[in-house]
């Protein structure tokens, strides 16, 4: 009679509120007995109808709500957005505005992946390792609040460049973080890369063939991860990623390991480029420029000091009257989750007539069951946490 | 067997070094604040509680001009009324407000700022509502503020 009731498979849900889903997912699972037969995610308890809201607002009243969508990485949406209305409008983007826009958004993915590896740890059943990443996280939101004035929706961007300048000290202290971190991250793989608990619970599950994760359209580290050399930094550099030397991070097999192993890869990768940046960025240091560009004050083009590429913001736009012309545009960013899409259509009112994200944590969400199919239940959260999906980002 | 052996031995040599890293952190400082006694230095360009300035003799810069109700993302917030040139009645839910700074920056007077005050808590919606009275910073003040841009 027991074996009968073995046999017999049983409903069971998981969520809405669960601690490691970074918000709330629901997941109706079929088990049999510890075995995983089919996985049914409900989503849309985070929908708060980001992409209708802004047929009702303007182009820069909708900005702040950009950075809601996926509140880990508020500044690589805003610079979906921000690329998107610029090429509508035309607006030209002066180089020192697109290096602060990536330092700033190389910083944001070392903050995205630090927080994901202490909640994957945390998923797993390591406690310490959150209170290590959140130390990290710190220096460097506190990097962000000294720059834009708040610790998580920044609302930095604007159309055209970037709001104000770095405050003065910030550089060096950015350059010292730099420096500190890759030993940190040494510290980290001590207590993960090889510890066997980790290696049993995560080698070899969930893996994700190349050819499953191109089918569900999964982007970002978690296809990298697979083996697939898909790095929009890389394939087509979207900011002055192309005058930098960007090295995809790959791993072969795409278990639940190498997505931590390419993350982990990600963020030192992250540290390189953003020192890279700090060197190449014209005009240098704040302090200098600023007298440099007072001691120049020829305002032509072409000028080092107070040329074109040198300010802030290309043209300002009046943010009231802001009307870009009719006409749509598509804009894709490589988020520390993926590739993230934002295609706009103005109808040449000061409202956009629509506006699409595409996000890539919905294609992880989507190829889930298939992933812990016939698993253990004990993998569903191994499998789950190495995702880094984000629930505000699926449903938006 | 011996692979087993090997493999026993390898595992506690990794979870001894993963300890042993985690040993160091005994002898770090803490990097936490005891918030309530002790406050965090804010940078200058925090973003806190809106505030409206005034000139040093006491009247008020802003013009009523309806720039900040137009740019801000949660709609009417801002509530401006006008008798004549004179703002009357000049009223911020902040309740409501998400902090983005649209409106400070597209003051065209640079009325309008944001402090440093973070610590908004109240016990109902109401007394979040501020009106002109509350927002209005002194003369000295504002002369603090204004210097800050």
């Amino acid at each position: 009679m027991i074996e009968n009731l073995i046999k017999k498979d049983m409903l069971i849900n998981v969520g809405p509120q669960h601690p490691s889903t970074h918000g709330v997912l629901r997941l109706i699972m079929t088990l049999e007995g510890e075995i995983i037969r089919d996985t049914k995610p409900v989503i849309g308890y985070l929908h708060r109808g980001k992409e209708k809201l802004a047929e009702s607002r303007s182009y820069t009243q909708y900005l702040p709500m950009v950075d809601r969508v996926d509140y880990l990485s508020s500044f690589f949406y805003q610079a979906a957005y921000c690329y998107a209305v610029e090429e509508i409008a035309g607006l030209k983007v002066p180089k020192r505005a697109e290096y602060i826009r990536l330092i700033t958004m190389e910083f944001n993915r070392i903050a995205s992946h630090l927080l994901w590896l202490g909640s994957f740890l945390l998923d797993l059943g390591a406690t310490s390792p959150l209170f290590y990443v959140f130390r990290e996280r710190e220096e460097i939101v506190t990097l962000f609040e000294e720059l834009t004035g708040q610790r998580m929706m920044y609302n930095f961007y604007t159309f055209g460049g970037v709001k104000k300048d770095f405050p003065d000290g910030w550089i060096a202290k950015a350059l010292d973080l730099c420096k500190k971190m890759p030993a940190l991250f040494d510290e980290y793989e001590a207590i993960i890369t090889k510890n066997p608990i980790f290696l049993e619970r995560t080698k070899d599950i969930g893996v994700m063939t190349p050819k499953l994760g191109i089918d569900y359209g999964i982007t970002g580290p978690n296809i990298r991860a697979s083996g697939v050399d898909l790095d929009l930094r890389k394939s087509s550099p979207y900011s002055v990623y192309g005058e930098l030397d960007v090295k995809p991070c790959l791993a072969q097999s795409g278990d639940s390991y190498d997505r931590y192993i390419v993350r982990i890869a990600e963020m030192r990768e992250s540290i390189r480029l953003i020192e890279e940046a700090i060197e190449k960025i014209p005009g240098g240091i704040p302090e200098r420029l600023r007298v440099k560009k007072v001691n120049c004050g020829c305002n032509q083009d072409e000028c080092q000091h107070c040329g074109f590429d040198m300010q802030l913001v290309g043209k300002k736009v009046n943010p009231i009257v802001f009307k870009p012309p009719v006409g749509e545009a598509t804009s894709m960013i490589e988020s520390p989750r993926g590739i993230t899409l934002c295609y706009i259509v103005s109808n040449g009112t000061n409202k956009p007539y629509r506006v699409k994200w595409r996000t890539p944590s919905f294609s992880s969400v989507q190829v889930l069951p298939e992933l812990v199919k016939d698993k253990n239940y004990s993998d569903l959260m191994p499998i789950f946490g190495s995702l880094d999906v984000v629930l505000p980002e699926v449903d938006r | 067997m011996i692979n087993q052996i090997n493999k026993t031995i390898s595992a506690v040599v990794e979870i001894a070094r993963g300890m042993a890293t985690i040993m160091k952190h005994f002898f770090r400082e803490p990097i936490t604040l005891e918030y309530p006694e002790k406050k965090p230095e804010l940078g200058e360009r925090y973003r806190g509680r809106l505030a409206l300035l005034t000139n040093p003799d006491g009247s008020d810069i802003c013009l009523g001009c309806m720039t900040c109700q137009k740019v801000c993302p949660c709609v009417d917030l801002i509530q401006i009324e006008k008798e004549g040139k004179e703002v009357k009645e000049f009223t911020i839910d902040i309740g409501r407000c998400i902090f983005c700074g649209n409106c400070t920056e597209a003051c065209p007077k640079g009325a309008l700022v944001m402090t440093k005050e973070f610590e908004l808590a109240d016990y109902s919606r109401n007394t979040l509502v501020y009106d002109k009275k509350a927002l209005t910073l002194s003369p000295e003040e504002s002369e603090k503020w204004k210097s800050r841009t």
